[in-house]
């Protein structure tokens, strides 16, 4: 199967050369193939948080390469990775950074007013996508009007609607309880198995456990990279 | 084009916010340009007393009635003026006389109302009258049954239209005479007024914009009989420095005044300059209170937005198109009253054309240039902390 992420030697510190220099990644090297389904698992401040930015393109890392389906992506600008990040990536949080004042349709439809998409495709992807993830009654509601589980949907919904290539999420059962977890992460399992590659990052066992990868995390180095237990 | 979406969306978010800082913004802008709407008329006026050479003249006004009463339904000879001015000078008065009439061009529009005021151009006044003209020429010593229309009633009539005009009031019997369009006013240009009555103190007074007139120099009918003989509505007298120590006593708002046009331009300029200072005043506290609410909100918008922008980055759009949406956001909120207050302007000089507002390019390019320096202004503070705000530290808060 067909790479889609390969880091090599990555590095990233923050505040460089002051008493709060914090060494985030160190010589991360891994290799995700698409379609994979992995879980990030480390203590806190282990640098998970830091590697799913860089994999995301929302954060670049210090040394290292990044290739994306084969393209180096290390040097590009601010203006070409927020292309990439709209078209390859969705991203899942553990607050579900729904904005408070649009509904759910206008929150789903972001990426997709950022991207390419024509103005009459909108409509008709936004509903599909809600429909997919199982809540589409709510494309009139604002996110105080909905649950955990259906804000996370919806965060979910917003992800997908762009057709990307993979989802990063952080702790995106963080905010729920354990059913509601359980059912979100059913959720990304349906998803994974379209073939969209899906990363979690995670302190939950629960959420590690639907995974076929585990990443481990150790001061910023990579110490485990295998099958997950269950997996 | 999505951002500017976006950006109006932010604000309708923050109405009431919105609605005040734009309120503040659209007085601004109604305030600065009526000050230098102000300052553009006192200085057209001064320029056309200077044009026509009229800044060492006197301007003599007659109360209308009281002149028809002098002349006993002449026009204007030196008796009138021997009656308002000592004798022996009156004799010797080198200036010139401006009288009017009115005509009409049928009987429907008599019925109506409609009447075109003649202004007659003669002797001195015939040369010095020099007005804008955006289409023909101005009137000679020659120009008998010649006309020079005024810019709105170049709605009806054409250079080289011969059109029929007829005059009765205060003739024996109706006068027919064919008038030759030979020239337009200028859109803006203000003539020299026939006063109707009562005293003149200022500059905008001795100058009008015209409302439905001809300019002529000589009209008569096939008689030969000079149609200008009509009733005078009112008369201007410029003479010349000589007369500059006419009593003052006879400047009786009652039977006409005398003034200096120097003297009327003193008194226009000190009146502009208090109506000036006020407005300015005004405009600079609104200028000062619209830079603190936009500042502040720019500043308060940024803060309380920083998940938003934060999801809007993560979701494709560049930090750079976050600055930028931003400043959309502002230049809407500048930008839309003052456009508002810039149209409603408009609509107020097209109500009232002969009001003292004029809204041109320049007091527009004023405002746009003062908005500039406050929006410029506020928007530094935004721009600084957006700059040392990267858009990662906004994930790592989350």
């Amino acid at each position: 199967m067909e790479d889609i992420i390969q880091l090599s030697h990555i590095c990233k510190t923050y505040f460089p050369g002051t008493e709060q220099e914090v060494r985030a990644l160190d010589d991360v090297t891994l290799t995700i193939p698409a379609g994979s389904f992995c879980a990030v698992q480390g203590a806190s401040g282990a640098g998970k948080s830091t590697l799913l930015h860089i994999i995301g393109l929302l954060d670049t890392p210090d040394q290292g390469a990044y290739s994306l389906l084969g393209r180096q992506v290390s040097s590009l600008g601010d203006a070409a990775l927020s292309q990439l990040r709209n078209a390859y990536f969705g991203f899942v949080l553990q607050d579900f950074a729904l904005i408070p004042g649009r509904t759910v349709y206008e929150n789903v439809a972001i990426p997709l007013i950022f991207g390419d998409a024509r103005a009459c495709e909108i409509k008709p992807r936004v509903r599909e996508v809600l429909a997919r993830v199982g809540v589409p009654d709510l494309e009139k509601r604002y996110p105080n009007e909905l649950s955990g589980g259906q804000k996370q949907r919806v965060a979910i919904a917003r992800a997908l609607v762009n057709r990307p290539q993979a989802i990063l999420a952080d702790e995106p059962t963080g905010a729920l309880d354990s059913k509601t977890g359980r059912e979100v992460m059913e959720c990304f399992r349906q998803v994974n198995e379209s073939g969209i590659t899906v990363i979690i990052v995670t302190h939950d066992g629960m959420v590690a456990s639907y995974c076929r990868r585990l990443l481990r995390l150790e001061d910023g180095r990579l110490t485990y990279d295998g099958a997950t237990p269950a997996g | 084009m999505k951002l500017l979406r976006i950006s109006y969306r932010m604000l309708a978010d923050e109405l009431w916010k919105t609605l005040l800082l734009m309120a503040q913004v659209f007085l601004f802008v109604f305030f600065i340009n009526i000050s230098v709407g102000i300052l553009q008329e006192a200085n057209y006026l001064s320029r056309q007393a200077e044009r026509m050479e009229l800044s060492d003249q006197l301007f003599f006004s007659f109360h209308s009635q009281y002149f028809i009463e002098l002349t006993d339904q002449s026009y204007l000879g030196n008796h009138a003026l021997e009656e308002q001015l000592d004798a022996a000078l009156s004799k010797e008065v080198p200036g010139f006389v401006a009288r009017a009439a009115t005509a009409h061009t049928s009987a429907k529009d008599a019925a109506r109302g409609e009447n075109v005021s003649f202004h007659f151009y003669e002797g001195p006044l015939l040369e010095r009258a020099r007005y804008e003209l955006q289409e023909g020429r101005w009137l000679s010593e020659k120009s008998v049954n010649e006309g020079v229309i005024s810019a709105d009633l170049a709605d009806f009539y054409r250079v080289g239209d011969v059109v029929p005009f007829t005059f009765q009031q205060g003739l024996p019997v109706q006068v027919t005479v064919p008038v030759k369009i030979i020239g337009i006013l200028e859109e803006d240009e203000r003539i020299l007024h026939f006063m109707s009555g009562g005293a003149s103190e200022s500059l905008d007074k001795l100058f009008t914009e015209p409302s439905a007139c001809i300019l002529v120099h000589r009209v008569q009918g096939e008689t030969g009989t000079p149609v200008s003989r009509s009733t005078p509505m009112a008369s201007v007298i410029l003479t010349d420095r000589s007369y500059q120590q006419a009593p003052e006593q006879r400047q009786s708002a009652e039977y006409g005044s005398l003034l200096s046009v120097a003297a009327m331009e003193a008194a226009t300029n000190a009146y502009n300059a208090h109506r000036v200072t006020q407005q300015l005043l005004l405009a600079g506290l609104l200028l000062l209170l619209a830079a603190v609410g936009i500042g502040t909100n720019h500043f308060v918008a940024l803060l309380s937005r920083e998940k938003e922008f934060a999801v809007y980055y993560m979701c494709g759009l560049s930090w750079r198109s976050c600055t930028l949406l931003l400043t959309l956001r502002s230049a809407l909120l500048l930008g839309l009253p003052a456009l508002l207050a810039v149209a409603l302007l408009q609509v107020d000089a097209v109500l009232q054309p002969f009001g003292a507002l004029r809204i041109g390019w320049g007091n527009i390019l004023i405002s746009v240039l003062l908005l500039a320096a406050v929006y410029g202004l506020t928007s530094l503070p935004l721009h600084w902390k957006m700059r040392r705000m990267s858009p990662v530290v906004l994930f790592h808060k989350e």
